[in-house]
């Protein structure tokens, strides 16, 4: 069967140049970053909406790095070989992480201004939130932060570093090794992730509680994760990289993608549902407060760009092999989880009114910046294709 | 019932080669019989994509407009009763009930669809044109059609892509 003319990959994978980060590209997105800094520096001395902004991005950006790796997991783990001619770019972008944890400690300077149960004065007078004091207090919220980055990042790196090494050595042993590390972060990684959205986002109203929100957080951030590599991945085969990338692997990530927008209104719905329907004074302050007013035309604004929009273009099997309805689509997810992180952090935190002035544009435009800097940064170190891998064949053959 | 030729493969990638040279030659193609799903061979065949999927669409519309307005009548038109002073036409307790009977009018309409369509019953006898292609080969059935004179005989097409002609 080698000797198949199917199987002619060889000279393909050989001809396949690695990722340069250009220096204009690397100019425009060193400017955004900088951008992004000046407005944090300048929000930290002067508003005290620059926090829940800080906030966001951290949880955006180390959403990022969570969905790449985790869709890299999941592949070793279901033994899938669609993915393996792409699966460089998820890889990148767990270097996200490192940014998210960088701005989570920032978040930790200003727990106080976010976070009303670091309040001594708020505790005392406060059963409910005495109640919760055991896990919500200042010095093992701020011990759990380095504990969850430390999860991610010594049960993602094995994953990464034998992915690196069989390109050199084409060991199978690598493969099989990154399978049994990659069972380990699902399952850990995932209730690590579940449990850091109680401990980052849900704790910001700490009388409000629902058991499904770490869910919630996660079907939103792994959305994002692959609009983001969608786009990515039509960037690059515009400028000539990633030539192995055909419209059906394209076609399998709008799959997920439509999947999960579909996920994304199945957990907002049952969330939403269940705490209207059992109608508890606790429970529904959370959607009283996200529900009138202008916070109300934004929730309706969130479901559509979630679900609806891109579900609808998605809908079609014409528009998920076709750049540019995936584009669109993507663009609007990735533009959507943004909302949906505003919609979680903010109500508590700024009144009734919606803001969206200089800070959250320049805070915003530093997120784009850093998080393509470190992902196409991390690109430009290693083969954009995994040489050496066995189902590379079948990943490049991928016919749908 | 017309004659037709039936060729044995031993493995996928000469069966889909063989129908883009079979198909090249205007030989009609019936079908092709493999043991497992093959990759390319609908691209090869020039498959349609199948016209189920709107049927499904449709009664999966139907099973939505079914399931809203079905629990609107019976909880807010016809017999109205007060549950924890919520409003009778409670639309997002009605969403879980629609989703499922979306979900069972577009399965069982789909199926019964198909079977309608294709004439199918029970005990209805199997339309193999043999009983050898339900073998772990890979066969392809074809139609002797109004050849070109210049093409080769299909059984030479045949052997060229290592295949051989069985008889019914």
């Amino acid at each position: 069967m080698v000797g198949h003319p199917l199987y002619k990959n060889i000279e393909i994978t050989m001809s396949e140049k690695n990722f340069i980060l250009e220096t204009s590209l690397f100019k425009k997105l060193s400017m955004a970053t900088i951008i992004g800094l000046i407005t944090i520096i300048i929000g930290v001395f002067s508003s005290e909406r620059i926090w829940p902004n800080i906030l966001l991005a951290a949880n955006y950006i180390t959403g990022i790095g969570f969905a790449g790796m985790l869709f890299v997991s999941i592949h070793y783990v279901s033994n899938a070989g669609w993915g393996v001619a792409i699966r460089r770019i998820p890889e990148a972008m767990f270097s996200a992480f490192s940014v998210g944890f960088i701005l989570m400690i920032l978040v930790l300077l200003g727990a106080h201004h976010l976070y009303e149960w670091t309040h001594p004065g708020a505790m005392i007078n406060d059963p409910i939130l005495q109640g919760k004091e055991p896990w919500l207090n200042l010095p093992s919220f701020i011990m759990r932060v380095p504990v969850y980055f430390g999860i991610w990042f010594l049960l993602g790196k094995p994953i990464l570093n034998h992915s690196r090494k069989q390109d050199e050595s084409g060991d199978l042993e690598h493969k099989q090794k990154s399978i049994k590390w990659s069972a380990a972060w699902l399952y850990i990684g995932g209730i690590t992730f579940i449990i850091s959205s109680f401990d980052w986002i849900m704790s910001l109203e700490p009388h409000w509680y629902s058991t499904i929100f770490g869910l919630y957080n996660f079907s939103g951030v792994f959305n994002a994760g692959l609009a983001f590599m969608i786009i990515l991945l039509i960037y690059l085969r515009r400028i000539g990289y990633l030539k192995v990338l055909k419209n059906d692997h394209l076609y399998e990530l709008a799959r997920y993608l439509l999947a999960f927008t579909t996920f994304w209104i199945y957990i907002w719905f049952s969330q939403h549902m269940l705490i209207w329907y059992a109608n508890i004074p606790e429970e529904t302050g959370y959607y009283l407060k996200r529900h009138a007013g202008a916070f109300g035309v934004l929730t309706i604004i969130n479901i559509m760009m979630n679900w609806l929009i891109p579900f609808t273009i998605l809908l079609f099997r014409k528009s998920k092999r076709t750049e540019k309805p995936l584009l669109i689509a993507s663009a609007i997810v990735l533009m959507g989880h943004w909302l949906d992180l505003y919609l979680m952090i903010f109500p508590p935190l700024i009144g009734e009114t919606p803001i969206f002035g200089l800070l959250e544009i320049g805070v915003v435009i530093g997120i784009i910046g850093v998080t393509l800097w470190v992902v196409l940064h991390s690109l430009s170190k290693w083969n954009l294709v995994p040489i050496k891998d066995p189902y590379l064949d079948e990943s490049i053959h991928l016919h749908t | 019932m017309e004659k037709l030729l039936i060729a044995e493969f031993q493995n996928e990638y000469d069966l889909v080669d063989s129908v883009k040279a079979v198909r090249a030659a205007e030989v009609e193609v019936v079908d092709a019989y493999t043991p497992y799903a093959v990759h390319g061979l609908d691209k090869a065949m020039d498959l349609k994509s199948s016209r189920l999927t709107r049927i499904c669409f449709t009664f999966g519309f139907i099973g939505l407009l079914v399931g809203v307005f079905g629990q609107y009548w019976v909880s807010a038109v016809n017999w109205p009763i007060n549950i924890g002073g919520r409003p009778w036409n409670s639309l997002p307790a009605f969403m879980p009930v629609a989703f499922e009977v979306i979900i069972l009018f577009a399965g069982l309409g789909t199926v019964f669809s198909f079977f309608a369509w294709r004439r199918l019953k029970y005990g209805k006898p199997g339309l193999q044109p043999s009983l050898r292609v339900t073998n772990d080969r890979f066969y392809l059935v074809m139609k002797q059609g109004q050849q070109r004179k210049s093409s080769a005989p299909v059984s030479e097409i045949v052997m060229a892509h290592h295949g051989k002609m069985v008889e019914n």
